[in-house]
């Protein structure tokens, strides 16, 4: 399996193309709903990591094995990066049952890495859970929100964090907040005003009210909680349809990402733009890899065409 | 006050009997400053462990500057001084606001958790490190005057402490013994009181005492406890934001470690390792923030790692290479260790090169096992420590 992560992630044309088939044939082959998606996001130092240690614990007791995909950001100048959530995950240790991989976001600016939905597709293969953990920079829980089926967010304790959150967008895509640090004094105080942001914005899709937690990975206190409402959530989604949704979606995004980054939107419109994109995955039966290996090559076609005449 | 042994050399170790005997002078001169108490490190600590000669030497140099000086029987001999009296204002005022910004940030705790101590730390060692590599700051033997006279007190590598390999191996008979005595019964008992009393949380000193007396050891002790609340792992301090100066050679460094990067079909990514239970991270931070300053995708996870967790976390990781670092003195057998696991997990293909304190002797029994470069305190160019492993990972990729 790391061989097959390091396959997706390498851009030479031979291993693109082995790597589109393998991922062909696990996104048509994987059993619907298959292993959860759980996005981790939030701002740096609220000791998401910390978090994750704890519910990767809770989860291994239990005998689930979990995957984990963490991604920091690149310098954008040397291109460089320091990869250190395994610091953090201490139960992953010799564990067989726990798998790390951490990825540089290298030019994406939003906290992802390219090959995220790609190795998130195949960690789902192996793994019971798998998460997908990154530093909230306003952008990334958009981001996170594309790969995850659920998103929790962790915040930590702070006075006036929450109207920051608020002007940032952040309370309007995850699905659990999670207020880490809950042995602090003002970590009651965070939690009240988050859940008064809350009820300010939009009810979600489908009726869902994201709960807000307090929990101190430290302590071990309230892990479990923040287990069982994100199994809650997982489940609401399902029965819901809105998983189904949220995995299309996913595939979208990740279709016209690929697309757009290779040919920019210039090319993507060549091939009818992202609105060909849904219709195609809305047709059963291909894979979003398949799909970017096939418009891929149309694209090549239409771009290496001379111009119609007009 | 340990005078600390950063600034001691590999190269021409003899100096660093100077360096040490002027440090001691140094945190003992003025007598309203003075430390209360002194340990100087031995000359050879950067060649390996001191025997028992080279601490007699540590320990006669302060004895002499006790003894046969009449430092002790003055007032404070700065006392009037405008040079000390402004240096002592300039301390104040940097330690002041640096209280401030710990304060602001609610405290020591939450300033250890939030990795700023940390990060300081390395980044002030980081520009330590540049300014040496870049011959700003001279260290005698090291960077400047290098050339030198054969050493007689370098009888060929052997001038260290060398760790009989059998202690080990008859401490660990030692405990098994021990424990083939205990009362089972009673030591699961004891065990047991111990993690119910952590759960339900009580004062876990009484139950900790009967765990004692039952014979629990110190491993199986904080076992129940590692279970329990799972295990500290202190920040690392190297996440801090990259340097904006930058060398000509780091920039030559970079532009290889793109293009290998092209060859091998994504960033060369590196695993930093510490395996063992030294915690000297020094060396370990530097490289890590270096490779990543040179382009490097750098995995690094701190210290006490164990053999098996270092094979697991290179192949789970899909690192291109593998640096350990270890200045314990126990390189032979953890790196042997970290090779022999890499076989285990398939992952023999993976080159491992080595730091540390390491005798040139061992060094080439490491390279007889199979690793492939091996750098010690005298190679202090990490902009070349660099290129030369981009150089291991370009040879890996084309054997294969």
């Amino acid at each position: 399996m790391p061989e097959a992560l390091n396959l997706v992630d390498d851009a030479r044309p031979a291993q693109r193309e082995a790597a589109l088939e393998l991922l062909d044939f696990l996104e048509t082959q994987a059993p619907f709903p298959g292993p959860a998606r759980i996005g981790l996001t939030g701002p740096p130092g609220a000791g998401k990591s910390t978090l994750l240690d704890a519910l990767v614990r809770a989860l291994r007791q239990r005998g689930r094995s979990v995957a984990i995909v963490a991604v920091d950001p690149s310098s954008q100048r040397s291109g460089g990066a320091l990869l250190g959530d395994r610091a953090r995950v201490r139960s992953a240790r010799a564990d067989p049952g726990v798998f790390i991989r951490s990825m540089a976001a290298r030019s994406r600016l939003g906290g992802l890495a390219d090959a995220t939905h790609a190795s998130v597709t195949i960690l789902a293969a192996v793994f019971d859970c798998v998460f997908i953990e990154t530093v909230g920079v306003g952008q990334s829980e958009a981001e996170v929100a594309r790969v995850a089926d659920s998103v929790a967010y962790v915040a930590q304790p702070g006075a006036g964090d929450v109207l920051q959150y608020m002007k940032a967008g952040v309370l309007e895509l995850p699905d659990v907040f999670v207020v880490n640090k809950s042995d602090r004094p003002d970590a009651s105080q965070t939690a009240a005003e988050l859940a008064t942001g809350l009820s300010l914005s939009e009810p979600g899709a489908g009726g869902w009210t994201p709960p807000v937690l307090l929990a101190s990975a430290r302590a071990g206190t309230g892990i479990d909680a923040v287990e069982a409402e994100l199994e809650r959530h997982y489940r609401h989604i399902l029965e819901s349809g809105e998983l189904d949704a949220r995995r299309r979606r996913a595939r979208e995004a990740f279709v016209i990402e690929a697309l757009t980054r290779r040919y920019g939107s210039f090319g993507l419109d060549r091939v009818g733009g992202p609105d060909a994109v849904a219709e195609r995955l809305r047709e059963a039966g291909q894979s979003s890899f398949a799909l970017v290996g096939e418009l891929s090559r149309r694209i090549e076609r239409a771009l290496a065409a001379p111009a119609a005449p007009r | 006050m340990q005078v600390n042994s950063l600034g001691l050399t590999e190269a021409q170790p003899e100096n660093n009997a100077i360096r040490i005997a002027y440090e001691a002078l140094g945190v003992t001169l003025s007598r309203r400053a003075r430390c209360r108490s002194l340990q100087l490190p031995a000359w050879n600590e950067a060649l390996g462990l001191p025997r028992p000669f080279d601490q007699q030497w540590a320990l006669r140099t302060q004895q002499i500057l006790a003894l046969e000086s009449d430092l002790l029987e003055y007032g404070d001999l700065f006392d009037g001084s405008s040079v000390v009296a402004q240096k002592v204002d300039e301390l104040l005022s940097g330690a002041r606001e640096e209280l401030e910004k710990v304060l602001a940030m609610g405290g020591a705790v939450p300033a250890v958790e939030n990795a700023y101590m940390k990060q300081r730390l390395v980044e002030s060692n980081t520009a330590r490190v540049r300014a040496i590599e870049s011959g700003e700051r001279i260290v005698v033997g090291l960077n400047a005057y290098t050339e030198a006279e054969p050493s007689p007190l370098d009888e060929g590598g052997r001038s260290i402490l060398r760790v009989d390999e059998s202690a080990e191996r008859e401490q660990i008979e030692r405990l098994r013994a021990f424990r083939a005595e205990r009362n089972p019964k009673e030591v699961e008992a004891a065990r047991r009181a111990l993690a119910d009393a952590i759960a339900n949380g009580q004062n876990a000193m009484p139950p900790s005492i009967r765990a004692a007396h039952a014979g629990l050891s110190t491993g199986e002790w904080a076992d129940v406890l590692r279970e329990r609340f799972g295990e500290y792992r202190a920040p690392t301090g190297v996440s801090a934001q990259p340097v904006r100066v930058s060398s000509e050679s780091a920039e030559r460094v970079r532009a290889r470690v793109q293009d290998l990067g092209r060859t091998l079909g994504r960033p060369l990514k590196i695993l930093i390792g510490k395996p063992g239970l030294d915690g000297h991270s020094n060396g370990a931070e530097q490289v890590a923030v270096k490779a990543r300053d040179v382009g490097m995708e750098v995995v690094y996870e701190g210290i006490r790692l164990t053999p098996e967790e270092i094979a697991k976390s290179a192949r789970d990781e899909g690192v291109h290479v593998i640096g350990l670092s270890i200045l314990s003195g126990s390189h032979g057998v953890l790196v042997l260790d970290v090779l022999h696991h890499l076989r285990a997990d398939r992952a023999a293909e993976i080159p491992v090169v080595v730091g540390g304190i390491i005798p040139e002797e061992d060094a080439r029994k490491l390279v007889a096992a199979g690793v492939r470069r091996v750098y010690t305190p005298k190679d202090y160019d990490l902009a070349r420590i660099m290129s030369e492993i981009v150089d291991v990972v370009a040879e890996t990729a084309t054997a294969a």
